[in-house]
């Protein structure tokens, strides 16, 4: 068959499609969507070559700015390193690099570093060579390919980006390495591999492992390798941390995109709850990290040049906002290659426009990195008026709500706490804490008074109780005695209705009971299916925020699906199997029988609701086992009722229940079948429509 | 017998020869096609030597202007004033250009055009018409004529020159236009017309105006060609057109002008018949050739490219599957007489876009009578409400739709008494989802007042209370967004359609990719039922409890119907729709006002809400240049962009005084988060309480100098230096305003950081 997928394109020659309400500024949320959000950088200028008057950048590939004063820009297309002073004028040109009397030329290199001593660092990837200059372009020193056993004549050295310690130590990261940065001491001579990305344990990849003990040789030789994918860039930060970004691939796939390393190599920043890149939900898109740049207080930035855009994260790796895009407009790019900060502005160097584009800090972006930076200090109750003035700017900031929710329950102002953790979005977690909090509290307030009416309502229940009973006996013995009544049992004369109750503590009489004299009550069984349906509706919408389902697009058709639904296809199979097999139970009673036996499972899904106002999270295996156990209790209902039903012995009732359940999944199964086939013939017809309309119109 | 038979070729002679004498200065297409050539050389002798010698002809000549042409189609206006020509085509070879840039250079116009098969293809009138021979013109009033033709796209395009007091109209005579020509399956898309009248070199100095946003400026040979030409569509994109794809984020282009300035004279170009079906381009020299230019292109006819992908797209790597394309024309063309830009030649020393402004400023009090609206000494503060939002709910646990109230007419009372005991004492409200189900209403033919937000009575006792304050309420109807069915309007069979004949759905846009998102997707009503809907309301002017009329989104959205049915109608015709309905909602109301509006609104509104302050910032544009602002400051009262939802507020109330406008701010009773689920959470700060204090300060701040300035015209505008401007008054008011981090000192006036300075009378 042949697939016809029609798509529209609309061509505009007009090249500028304004939006209405799009604003290029956003954000992730907890749940993986992107909202809106309030620019915490704006782009204000931007500076060419011609613009600064030195002739134009020829696709200039990076740029380096120097203790907040100075910006290297490394325009080696032009064969020169340009020097701009923190106003943007330049300092000095730098066209001449000169080693031991000779001109070098620098057109190969890709990335530029300039030491703490000053000196510049030039990663030449052509020529395979690392050039160290002083900042008059007097070359001091050329590092080639290190010599060492681990490199066979297939390694290849290509430096692309360099950086280096406060201990000097050089790190190199070279072209289609695999093992992370070279370590280089200060004559080039190699110390080892420095932070490679790890190979993520996937399920694929322990599949993979597995396979390979059983594979030949050559079938080994056959399959994928696992090779952890080279990161594009890193920075160093003031304190000695390093930073790398890794563009998105999907094989491995890499969940760390952006790490943090300590002295050791090893990622400090968490994944747990963290997305990296752009994540768009259910769509592919690739996020094209290229640089990534780090500054004193830890945010990070990073540059993805697929969709020109600006990720900035701060120090526990949390995305606070992305900024920037493609396009012919200020602040957007064609194809971004390197990123830096200069005090609170960020640069972005264009290698397609040839420019660098400045990203100043808005008002907003002042209170976002002043409230997180004595946040993150855990100077909570300072920054506090920080993230107050935030989410007024900004309401759709839900991270400010998690930040002053954990903030107030530090505080001990527990009833903010829950209502800033019900804001956030978040998983829930500080929200279980301040109830839980707010939950004691009352509870040590009020112990005397709450204790008191437990006991007493407890007694008052359990004398009533007993008074009832007795009287209740008196009664029947006095009706028997006047001849008022036979020696039927108490419940002889029982309302229909109240057989429900009845059966839970004595099922077997009880349903006997039912069944011998008919006292069967749709009523009563319909009532108790209404109440589980209202009870499924309520567990969706009126549940404590604790424990509601994440998933929380409910229509009334799926609470009826769940429920009534499914439970008359099971007693109709039911019936229908039972007929076959001398069952003596009718329709009606089976009904009636199967909603009886529903009512603990209900009974106790009610108390679940009101339990779950009291309880906390961490509790919640309580409510789970309350449940479970009342599901159990309905289920052996359920059964005793059938078999009393039918007189059935037991095996035949287990039998029966086995056969009514792979009924039900025939049935299940023709639905699905069907209403497949229904969806493939309609969009079949929708199809040869669209041609059609397509072809002749 | 015979001497009869003589006597009637005689008469036939004479009369054939004063024909052809008669018929002189009009020679006729139809020679044309035999011999055009020697067509042409005969015509040539109709018309005066020229007083270049350059030119063959010299066409018209008024006070001011001589028209001269060549036979070849080029043509030049002589501002006799300083005796500067301004030519169709540069004279001189250029470096750069080759191929088909080089016989750009000699075009009167470039074209494109598209076969059945959906090739898209542009040339020009040089390589196409001229160079052929098939060119031949006839002199008309004031004016001359040339038709082009293009034989080898069987295109016939007649454009018309003609000289006028103030300056040259050049024409595409649109509905002399022949298409398909010798059965020729082509079908004409756009034309862009005189690319290079008056056109500067690499060594001239000047600048190009831009309508981007609020205006912007391109200097010449700025070497920024690289970046692209700029290029931008007149009142935005027809949302008829589905976009699949936002591009990155600009402004819309509100004005039909642009503006061409060398030294101390230049033009300012004003479309003035098409104006709904053109884009302005404008380029610099480097790339293409060694030309600065701005002109107008004009879409003729809009189509969609279906394509057909086939076979399985999932073999060899996503590559297999052929795809057949399918062309779809929109089966609405424009039915106006032509498509026309005046071009005012300008004669000032100095000249710079201020002087443009006040020419078009003067331009449309000519043409459409705009008068000035503004009262003296006032500096309104504009406040827009958010009245109510349908939002899904959970009712009883089920989702539902329920109206949730952001700003009912109570708190709406609220937050103006708030606003007047902070000393904001002239305020003007927008009340934006006033009405029954808010925001995403139904067509308002009717006024409904929702209950939820009080109703009839409790609006009336809202407008007790404006009335009583000296506030003008507006009340904002929404014509164009077709959310439901009602009111008389069928969401079905009253939309407007796309090319293809579907709805033309409106899409909201996915944050991150920027496709649209197909749930939530919205309808706009057909034109055509546009004057039907607002006329029922303009009768009900009685419910109005003496609120105003606002009609934001007809004021900034225009938009064809490419429905195959009858009513199928251009943006040009909908332009004259939307016209009559503002006179009419004028000559109905004391007030109208309009958001971000449109020119073509300027003569009926008197407020103009949201106005930009700021260009898209392409990135060939050299400088932001309030140009909007400066046509309008003083005859119709118009307010920035609202503050509380800008990330650089301080920023915008310098812009407002630098421009003179007022304030503004969007807000609402309700909390921040109530919009944060739904399509309007770009608005992140609504909640009026958090802002009455900076609002409140900063009318403070800028009352007084508005109130002062607010009759005068701007007459002056300059950048100083980097980050700080001066503006000045038609009543000698002038104002600083120093956009740095740090003071600066101009002619001996210290000025603050982040700060302005104005005084009356000016300053030395």
């Amino acid at each position: 068959m042949k697939k016809v997928i029609t798509l529209f394109l609309t061509v505009c020659i007009a090249l500028a499609v304004p939006s209405i309400t799009a604003k290029a500024d956003y954000r992730y949320n907890e749940n993986g969507g992107n909202s809106a959000a309030q620019s915490a950088y704006a782009a204000v200028k931007n500076y060419n070559g011609r613009q600064l008057e030195i002739g134009d950048f020829t696709h200039p590939s990076d740029l380096y700015v120097y203790r907040d004063r100075l910006i290297f820009l490394l325009d080696n297309g032009s064969n020169r390193v340009v020097v701009l002073n923190e106003d943007f004028a330049v300092e000095k040109v730098l066209d001449h690099f000169t080693y031991e009397g000779e001109a070098l030329d620098i057109s190969g290199a890709k990335g530029i570093y300039v030491s703490d001593e000053g000196f510049l660092y030039l990663a030449d990837t052509q020529n395979s060579r690392v050039i160290v200059a002083d900042q008059d372009g007097k070359v001091q020193r050329v590092i080639g390919r290190p010599d060492s056993v681990l490199f066979t004549d297939s390694v290849t050295f290509l430096p692309r980006n360099v950086l280096t310690d406060s201990a000097g130590t050089i790190y190199v990261i070279s072209e289609n390495s695999t093992q992370g940065a070279y370590m280089l001491d200060q004559e080039g001579n190699f110390l080892g591999f420095y932070g490679r990305n790890e190979v993520d344990v996937t399920a694929d990849v322990l599949f993979q492992a597995m396979l390979r003990n059983f594979a030949t040789k050559e079938q080994r030789a056959r399959m994928s390798n696992f090779i952890p994918v080279e990161f594009s860039n890193f920075d160093v930060d003031p304190s000695g941390f390093i930073y790398t970004a890794t563009a998105y691939s999907s094989t491995p796939e890499t969940a760390s995109m952006i790490r943090k390393l300590n002295p050791l190599g090893e990622n400090i920043l968490s994944n747990e709850y963290h997305t990296w890149g752009d994540a768009p939900e259910g769509i592919y898109y690739r996020t094209n990290y290229v640089d990534i740049a780090a500054d004193g207080n830890g945010f990070i930035f990073a540059l993805d040049s697929y969709g020109g855009r600006i990720f900035m994260y701060d120090n526990t790796g949390f995305q606070i906002a992305i900024f920037g895009g493609s396009g012919t407009q200020l602040g957007t790019f064609q194809t971004a290659t390197a990123i830096d900060i200069l005090g609170n502005q960020i640069l972005v160097l264009d290698s397609q426009k040839n420019n660098i584009t400045v990203f100043q800090r808005t008002d907003f972006g002042n209170l976002l990195v002043n409230g997180l930076n004595l946040y993150n200090q855990g100077r909570m109750e300072e920054a506090l008026p920080y993230f107050q003035e935030l989410v007024k700017m900004d309401a759709n900031f839900f991270y400010a709500y998690y930040a002053m929710a954990e903030t107030y329950y530090d505080m001990g102002n527990y009833k903010e706490a829950e209502k800033y953790a019900l804001l956030s979005q978040e998983s829930g977690e500080t929200y279980s804490k301040a109830k839980k909090m707010l939950r004691n509290d009352w509870l040590r307030e009020h112990f005397a008074m709450v204790f008191l009416l437990v006991v007493f309502a407890a007694f008052a229940i359990m004398a009533t109780a007993k008074v009832v009973t007795v009287k209740r006996r008196e009664r029947y013995w006095t009706a028997v005695k006047n001849g008022e009544r036979q020696m039927d049992g108490f419940y002889g004369k029982m309302a229909k209705w109240k057989y429900p109750f009845y059966i839970l503590r004595h099922p077997v009489d009880g349903y006997q009971e039912m069944k011998n004299n008919k006292k069967y009550s749709l009523t009563a069984a319909n009532l108790i299916l209404l109440a589980w349906v209202l009870l499924s509706i309520l567990n969706w919408g009126y549940i404590d925020y604790d424990f509601k389902s994440r998933f929380t697009d409910v229509s009334l058709f799926q609470v009826l699906l769940t429920t009534i639904l499914i439970f008359a296809l099971v007693v109709v199979v039911n019936w229908c199997f039972c007929t076959l097999m001398d069952g003596k139970g009718r329709l009606p009673e089976i009904w009636c029988c199967c909603a009886y036996a529903l009512l603990p499972y209900v009974m106790c899904g009610y108390l679940r609701l009101l339990l779950s106002y009291l309880m906390v999270y961490d509790e919640a295996v309580f409510l789970t086992y309350l449940v479970m156990l009342s599901a159990v209790w309905s289920f052996l209902l359920f059964l005793l009722g059938l078999s009393i039903l039918h007189e059935y012995s037991l095996s035949k009732t287990i039998a029966s229940f086995g056969l009514t359940v792979f009924g039900v999944l025939i049935v299940v199964f023709f639905i699905v079948l069907i209403s497949g086939l229904v969806v493939q013939i309609y969009s079949f017809f929708m199809t040869v429509y669209s041609e059609i309309r397509y072809r002749m119109l | 017998m015979k001497r009869r038979r003589k006597e009637i070729i005689c008469l036939g002679l004479i009369l054939g020869l004063l024909f052809s004498a008669l018929s002189m200065d009009c020679v006729s297409a139809e020679d044309g096609e035999g011999t055009p050539k020697e067509a042409v050389q005969q015509t040539a002798k109709g018309f005066e030597k020229p007083s270049d010698s350059y030119y063959s002809m010299k066409v018209a000549e008024n006070a001011d202007f001589e028209l001269m042409a060549n036979e070849n189609g080029t043509v030049a206006v002589l501002d006799k004033r300083n005796g500067q020509l301004y030519e169709s085509n540069p004279r001189e070879e250029d470096p750069i250009a080759a191929g088909i840039n080089k016989t750009n250079l000699q075009s009167q116009f470039y074209f494109t055009y598209t076969d059945t098969a959906g090739n898209v293809t542009t040339k020009n009138s040089q390589t196409e018409c001229v160079n052929k021979g098939w060119l031949t013109y006839s002199q008309i009033e004031n004016g001359i004529r040339f038709t082009y033709d293009l034989q080898g796209a069987g295109l016939e395009i007649p454009i018309e020159y003609r000289l006028e007091e103030d300056g040259l109209t050049a024409s595409i005579v649109v509905k002399d236009l022949v298409e398909g020509k010798e059965d020729l399956a082509f079908y004409l898309t756009d034309i862009s017309l005189l690319p290079f009248l008056g056109s500067a070199g690499t060594q001239e100095d000047g600048y190009l105006v831009v309508p981007d946003g609020s205006g912007a400026l391109i200097y010449f040979n700025n070497d920024k060609s690289v970046y692209g030409a700029y290029s931008q569509q007149i009142y935005g994109r027809d949302s008829a057109l589905i976009t699949e794809k936002l591009s990155a984020d600009s402004e819309v282009a509100r004005l039909p002008v642009f503006g061409l300035k060398k030294k101390d004279f230049g033009f300012l170009a004003v479309i003035t018949q098409g104006d709904t079906n053109a884009t302005v381009n404008a380029m610099t020299s480097g790339t293409l050739n060694s030309q600065n230019n701005a002109y107008v292109s004009f879409r003729y006819r809009p189509f969609t490219k279906t394509t057909f992908l086939q076979g399985n797209l999932y073999a060899t790597g996503g590559n297999g599957g052929s795809s057949a394309v399918n062309l779809t024309l929109s089966p609405v063309i424009p039915r106006v007489e032509a498509f026309s830009v005046k071009y005012l030649f300008l004669d000032k020393k100095d000249l710079s876009y201020v002087d443009m402004a006040e020419a078009y400023r003067n331009y449309l009090a000519e043409t459409c009578g705009l008068t000035d609206s503004v009262e003296t000494g006032s500096s309104p503060f504009y406040l827009n409400f958010l009245g109510g939002l349908r939002v899904e709910k959970y009712v009883l646990g089920i989702k539902s739709s329920v109206l949730e109230p952001l700003t009912t007419y109570k708190q709406a009372e609220t937050i103006l008494e708030h606003l007047k005991d902070l000393g904001i004492d002239e305020l003007v409200v927008k009340y934006t989802g006033w009405q029954k189900d808010g925001m995403e209403s139904r067509i308002p033919s009717k006024v409904q007042y929702e209950s939820r937000l009080g109703g009839k009575k409790g609006f009336a006792e809202l407008m007790d209370y404006a009335k009583d304050n000296g506030i003008r309420l507006f009340l904002d109807f929404d014509f164009v967004n077709l959310y439901r069915s009602g009111n008389g309007i069928s969401s079905y069979s009253d939309a407007a359609q796309t090319v293809g004949s579907t709805p033309a759905y409106q899409y909201t846009y996915d944050y991150n990719l920027l496709i649209k998102k197909d749930q939530g997707r919205w309808k706009i009503l057909a034109p055509a039922k546009m004057t039907e809907a607002v006329t029922a309301l303009l009768d009900r002017k009685d419910d109005f409890c003496g609120a105003q009329l606002a009609l934001s989104t007809l004021g900034n959205s225009i938009y064809s119907d490419f429905t195959h049915k009858t009513d199928g109608i251009d943006r040009s015709d909908v332009k004259k729709i939307w016209e009559e309905l503002f006179r009419l909602g004028d000559e109905g109301f004391d007030c109208v006002m309009v958001d971000n509006g449109n020119a073509y609104t300027f003569p009926y509104v008197s407020h103009i809400y949201n106005v930009p302050l700021n260009a898209s910032g392409y990135d060939i544009e050299d400088e932001e240049i309030p140009f909007y602002q400066i046509v309008l400051h003083g005859l119709i009262s118009y307010s920035t962009e609202p503050l509380n939802l800008n990330a650089m507020p301080e920023k915008l109330v310098l812009k407002a005084v630098e421009t003179g406008s007022s304030l503004s701010a969007c807000l609402m009773y309700a909390d921040n988060e109530t919009l944060v689920d739904t399509k309007y959470n770009q608005i992140f700060s609504g909640n009026y309480e958090t802002w009455l204090d900076t609002l409140s300060r900063d009318y403070a701040r800028t009352k007084d100098f508005l109130r002062q300035v607010s009759q005068a015209r701007i007459t002056g505008h300059e950048k100083l230096m980097e980050d700080v401007y001066r503006s000045t008054f038609s009543n000698g008011t002038v104002v600083i305003v120093n956009y740095r981090n740090k003071a600066v000192e101009v002619d001996g006036i210290q000025i603050p950081a982040m700060d302005f300075v104005s005084e009356e009378g000016g300053m030395q």
